[in-house]
């Protein structure tokens, strides 16, 4: 379809699919944020996280045959484990073991599990693309001329109360006061008592939890297979770069610039543009404001 | 000895970074109650000293006992936990962090004593700004609001008076005078003399990691080896 033909309901459609997978990837981008603010880490297991919410939806859904959408905090508990025993197993030693490189050895690590990680479940589980059940079948009309699988709307809602539940945790309470006190000051942080590894395995098990989120709400979408949490990185880090490392607020407006480039350029031009968009996106923010959009302190 | 009223100890505190040696069997008891003045050339270890009493650092070799109970290999935030809290000489606030939030911090959420710590130190009006917008001098008084908010029995200050105009200085001695009468153990870095004579109950001198001199601050400053290594002729009291 050449752009000029593209009529205005279909824009329309194409706009608030767009928001809505935009607040899908400010859950994977939110994560990342948290992991690079607090922690430090360039977390490159991210999108593993993603893929274990996926699959566990998907085998929770199949074996025990209940609607996908009750297997939703199920993907989000794998996540979340997941993310402690990463945190545990291979990070902490990092950071408390007081070794000549922390950060390059974190990071590695974290590599390390993106690489392992997909290959064991390609080997457990096949590399086939497996789908779950959609949470609901159908569509909504709104406004009389859009359309917007009932799927997409149980997303925007689950995606939209967990953010909203993660600010208020972060603004509100002595634990995500904790939070932002590491992330703006480690050792200020731990003159006044604060355990670095408590805050560091929740933060970083939240993170998990959040990715395997986005991937158990995508799942119905985009399938279930072994590689799938390599597009989601690479979105991420997209996604906290043109929002300014260490900044909730940049991940979301990053996350909604992404998810409506990649829903109007696939939507009028073809899919195969929408990565290419949003990396002309992301050199435009270095080249304007390198710090990204709400970066720089 | 004393050893009823002492609440710290540093039994040949060595530390050493590969092959230089920062400190050297620094041996020293503070009691409770008191102000106790460390003084020393730059680069003599005071900080150094600063930094093994509350875990940023494990000595080498030697032991910390505090109530009894050596402390040598815990992690700072436990530390901090039993009743040692420390200030830095460039403060580490929490810059994005409303001045009532960098101290509740400290107080695990306990709104009341961050206030009333805020109260005693003078910040009070500033509770709502944000730490950034603060001033040198505030900045180091948050961070002192911050440590006091986690009831500490001893606390160490480093530099607190550095950079910082006669005004305030005057503002810091109060301040520090006020948290020794509320019953706080001051053990204080310092390189303002008029300021740490005056104050302190007992000074200990630190030259090239060793401990040279200990006493009262006259007794100090009139002590021959201190005046060669760090005062120099002009503090003779």
């Amino acid at each position: 379809m050449s752009p000029l033909e593209v009529s205005f309901p279909f824009l329309f459609s194409l706009l608030v699919t767009g928001l809505i997978l935009g607040l899908i990837y400010a859950l994977i981008g939110v994560g990342v944020t948290l992991v690079v603010g607090i922690m430090g880490l360039s977390n490159f297991a991210h999108g593993e996280f993603y893929m274990i919410g996926a699959y566990t939806l998907y085998y929770v859904a199949s074996l025990l045959g209940i609607p996908s959408i009750l297997c939703v905090p199920f993907g989000i508990l794998s996540g979340f484990l997941m993310g402690f025993a990463v945190e545990k197993l291979i990070i902490r030693d990092t950071y408390t073991k007081k070794l000549e490189r922390p950060f390059e050895m974190a990071m590695l690590g974290t590599f390390t599990i993106s690489i392992i990680l997909p290959n064991m479940v390609k080997e457990l589980f096949g590399p086939t693309i497996r789908s779950p059940p959609p949470f609901q079948p159908g569509s909504i009309t709104i406004l009389y001329f859009v359309t917007i699988a009932l799927d997409r709307v149980i997303a925007l809602f689950i995606s939209a109360s967990a953010l909203l539940t993660l600010y208020i945790f972060i603004m509100k309470t002595q634990t995500g006061r904790c939070w932002r006190a590491v992330a703006q000051n480690r050792i200020g942080a731990i003159i006044c008592g604060i355990s670095i590894e408590k805050t560091c395995s929740l933060a970083y098990s939240t993170a998990g939890a959040l990715a395997a989120l986005a991937g158990a709400l995508l799942s119905p979408v985009y399938g279930v297979y072994p590689h799938m949490g390599f597009a989601p990185l690479t979105i991420s880090f997209v996604i906290v770069v043109i929002g300014g490392l260490g900044s909730i607020e940049g991940s979301l407006v990053g996350a909604t610039i992404v998810g409506l480039v990649h829903s109007l350029i696939a939507g009028i031009v073809s899919p195969a543009y929408a990565d290419v968009v949003m990396y002309l996106a992301l050199l435009i923010t270095l080249i304007f404001k390198p710090t990204g959009l709400f970066g720089g302190r | 000895m004393n050893y009823t009223t002492s609440l710290l100890e540093c039994l040949k505190v060595t530390k050493s970074f590969g092959g230089l040696v920062a400190l050297k069997e620094v041996d020293f008891t503070v009691n409770e109650g008191e102000i106790v003045g460390l003084i020393g050339p730059n680069g003599s270890g005071k900080t150094t000293l600063i930094n093994c009493i509350c875990g940023f650092y494990k000595p080498t070799t030697g032991e910390i006992i505090f109530k009894d109970k050596k402390i040598t290999r815990l992690k700072p935030y436990h530390i901090c936990k039993i009743g040692i809290a420390r200030t830095f000489q460039v403060p580490r606030p929490f810059l994005n962090l409303s001045v009532l939030e960098n101290v509740m911090v400290s107080t695990a959420g306990d709104k009341r004593l961050a206030l009333r710590c805020l109260e005693s130190v003078g910040l009070l009006e500033m509770r709502d700004v944000r730490a950034k917008t603060l001033t040198l001098h505030q900045t180091k008084t948050l961070e002192i609001a911050r440590a006091l908010a986690t009831k500490p029995k001893i606390m160490l200050i480093d530099e607190v008076m550095a950079g910082l105009n006669p005004t305030e200085i005057d503002h810091s001695i109060k301040l520090l005078k006020e948290i020794k009468e509320s019953g706080i153990t001051l053990i204080w870095v310092e390189h303002i003399m008029e300021a740490v004579m005056k104050v302190a109950e007992r000074i200990i001198v630190l030259h090239e990691g060793k401990k040279i001199a200990q006493g009262k601050p006259k007794e100090v400053s009139n002590d021959q080896k201190v005046i060669d290594a760090y005062l120099g002729k002009r503090y003779v009291l």
